[in-house]
């Protein structure tokens, strides 16, 4: 199964051929500002649905790497990031480059986003197969606690506003029960409508909340999106010496580690892993005043562990069939049209793809280290394309996507009208990333709720008394609680800010 | 609009959806005997929308600093947002009437007209994207990837 898996990707020119295309494309959408890694996956969906599953779902793992990896390039030559996980990239590459080292800050980037990527994809390996055995001893007592937890954690870590972020964390569980109710079949929210007897596809809703609203959005500005001067650069080798690598070898530990743990957690994602791990770099280093002045020390944190979080975030995917943020939420859509179903069972039913999985990972790694490095002319030119041209081809594209999971033209209905909402969510500060996270994970919490209420007569003393289950709902409770905590500390300072 | 007014309408929606959402579980019956029911999740999520709109809605109008009752100076081109809202709407009704590549050429030339400073709309090169994006993704798709796409008055 495990050989069986390795050489399906390996020995097939076609799969390592998407893998490749993958990187490149992810690239060049994390690369462009506005343009991110979700909407890579969303529009590359389509087509992977006429492939085997196994080249599908490697593509998508091409395009998940490539677009975390190239949002470094306009991070450090623009300083703009390209996906809001290179966020913390700017901090000191950005200086690095006004320095005119843009070369040095590029090649410890793409290196060290490599090495956090292979570290997180080894953990991954290492980790998945014993979760899964683990969960395999979960009743829907514990999937329901696990949902509620990581329900809360997303809402209170969404954005400033931890009620915007429980609402439209609500409003995506109410949404996600419009159609067949579990368990008993009833009809619920369909107003007679036959199109809705289903719900809404999961597909359509991410299309239209992560790529529709953004082409609404942009269409607002005043200005064309001209996004400023490339900085000029000249790169050479990957630009750190073997002195440099020793010291920088505990950040980058400390880092990755850091990236992974947060991408296991679900719905904090890679712009948080980047930021804590370079403050967590920052707090350990004898010279924490240097720090935004364009050092390496801060590009390997932001790098590593933001490509590290990459690997943590498939972790719950496969294992509970969890998805950790929008681009595993895209990628779990992509497993499901293959017919492949996350959870503990995965490696039971589906083993051959999951080492497939894993397989694809190192290579589209590898990958991203080779074409970004080499390509790096190309992907700069390329960040020149302007956004009036593309932001309507890429609508055209995301209306095939949405038309080509079931040919209906109510799912491209579906798609404006979750781009509307999306466009309203931005204009009223609320977070999308809670709403798609409820319209995910309720249905889930739903029907573990009912089943385990009807297993135990209506009581709710089991959610309490088994001890993993108990164990997540005080997480859940003491999330919410911190978060409470901080705003309310907030508000006797100087910038209340709780709402 | 100041962000106070848009916390205030946000949370007026809000509560809104939930209070019918909730009068409308309400009409939901329950099948299964031993089961909690159908309504019994959406009750519980509308009831959480209710309480937590109310409370944004009671914050939202407590709150009073300048920044938060200023108005946005932001200058934004609203008829621009507005018509791409009215040129996706019609791209979606007309996307199987006229077919993929019919309704998809005429949505990328409005849409890059809306997008593109006057100065630099050059109608040639709007003119050979809005042809040719459509019909090399139509076939691409239609032949590589065997997915359907509507063919509409092509077809």
């Amino acid at each position: 199964m495990i050989l069986e898996g390795i050489l399906a990707v390996l020995l097939s020119p076609v799969c390592l051929l998407l893998i490749t295309l993958g990187v490149i494309v992810g690239i060049i959408f994390g690369s462009i500002p506005g343009l991110s890694a979700t909407m890579a996956v969303v529009l590359f969906l389509p087509m992977s649905f006429g492939m085997e599953p196994i080249n599908g779902i490697s593509l998508l793992m091409g395009l998940y790497i490539g677009g975390i990896s190239g949002g470094l390039i306009s991070a450090i030559l623009l300083k703009i990031p390209g996906t809001p996980s290179s966020i913390a990239t700017i901090f000191d590459g950005g200086p690095m480059a006004e320095k005119g080292e843009a070369g040095k800050a590029l090649g410890i980037g793409i290196l060290y986003s490599f090495i956090g990527g292979i570290i997180s994809v080894i953990a991954l390996i290492f980790i998945s197969p014993s979760l899964a055995d683990f969960a395999l001893k979960f009743t829907p007592v514990e999937y329901f606690s696990i949902a509620i937890f990581s329900l809360t954690i997303i809402a209170s870590l969404s954005g400033d506003s931890m009620i915007n972020g429980l609402l439209s964390g609500l409003l995506g569980i109410l949404i996600a029960m419009i159609g067949i109710a579990p368990l008993d079949g009833y009809m619920r929210f369909t107003f007679g409508i036959h199109h809705l007897t289903s719900g809404f596809d999961i597909l359509t809703v991410l299309i239209g909340l992560f790529a529709v609203s953004d082409i609404i959005r942009f269409s607002y500005q005043k200005t064309t999106g001209q996004t400023g001067k490339v900085k000029e650069y000249k790169i050479k080798g990957f630009g750190v010496s073997l002195k440099e690598f020793k010291e920088q070898f505990w950040n980058m530990i400390r880092s990755s580690l850091i990236g992974l743990g947060v991408g296991i957690l679900p719905g904090v994602g890679g712009s948080t892993s980047s930021i804590l791990a370079y403050s967590a770099t920052k707090n350990a280093s004898k010279y924490p005043e240097k720090f935004g002045t364009g050092i390496i020390d801060g590009v390997v944190a932001s790098e590593s562990s933001n490509n590290a979080t990459t690997g943590g975030a498939l972790i719950p995917l496969l294992t509970l069939g969890i998805p950790g943020n929008t681009v595993t939420a895209m990628l779990l859509g992509g497993l499901l049209i293959h017919g492949i179903s996350p959870g503990p069972l995965i490696f039971k039913n589906n083993g051959v793809v999951m080492y497939a999985i894993f397989t694809a990972l190192i290579v589209a790694n590898i990958a991203m280290l080779i074409f970004e490095y080499a390509g790096l002319k190309y992907f700069v030119k390329l960040m020149d394309i302007p956004k009036s041209i593309l932001f309507p081809i890429i609508m055209v594209l995301c209306a095939v996507g949405a038309f080509g999971g079931n040919s209906r033209v109510f799912d491209v209905w579906s798609i404006f009208i979750f781009g509307v909402v999306g466009y309203l969510f931005i204009k009223a500060n609320i977070s999308s990333t809670p709403f798609i996270i409820g319209f995910i994970l309720g249905p889930i919490a739903e029907v573990n709720l009912r089943r385990a209420l009807m297993a135990s007569d209506g009581s709710l003393i089991p959610f309490l008394t088994r001890p993993i289950s108990a164990l997540f709902l005080v997480a859940a409770v003491v999330s919410v609680a911190l978060v409470v905590k901080k705003n309310l500390k907030k508000k006797d300072g100087a910038a209340p800010d709780a709402i | 609009m100041s962000e106070k007014q848009k916390d205030i309408l946000s949370s007026m929606i809000f509560l809104i959806i939930g209070v019918a959402v909730f009068a409308y579980s309400a009409t939901i019956q329950t099948v299964i005997k031993a089961d909690v029911g159908p309504a019994f999740a959406p009750k519980i999520v509308t009831m959480g929308i209710i309480i937590l709109a109310v409370v944004k809605l009671g914050l939202s109008i407590k709150k009073n600093t300048p920044e938060y009752t200023k108005k946005s100076t932001k200058n934004e081109n609203t008829l621009n947002g507005l018509l791409t809202i009215v040129a996706l709407g019609l791209y979606v009704a007309l996307f199987n009437v006229l077919g993929f590549i019919i309704s998809s050429a005429l949505y990328l030339f409005f849409q890059m007209y809306l997008l593109m400073s006057a100065e630099k709309r050059n109608y040639i090169i709007m003119g050979i994207i809005s042809i040719t994006v459509p019909v090399c993704i139509y076939f691409l798709f239609v032949k590589a990837f065997s997915l359907m796409l509507p063919a509409g008055l092509l077809g």
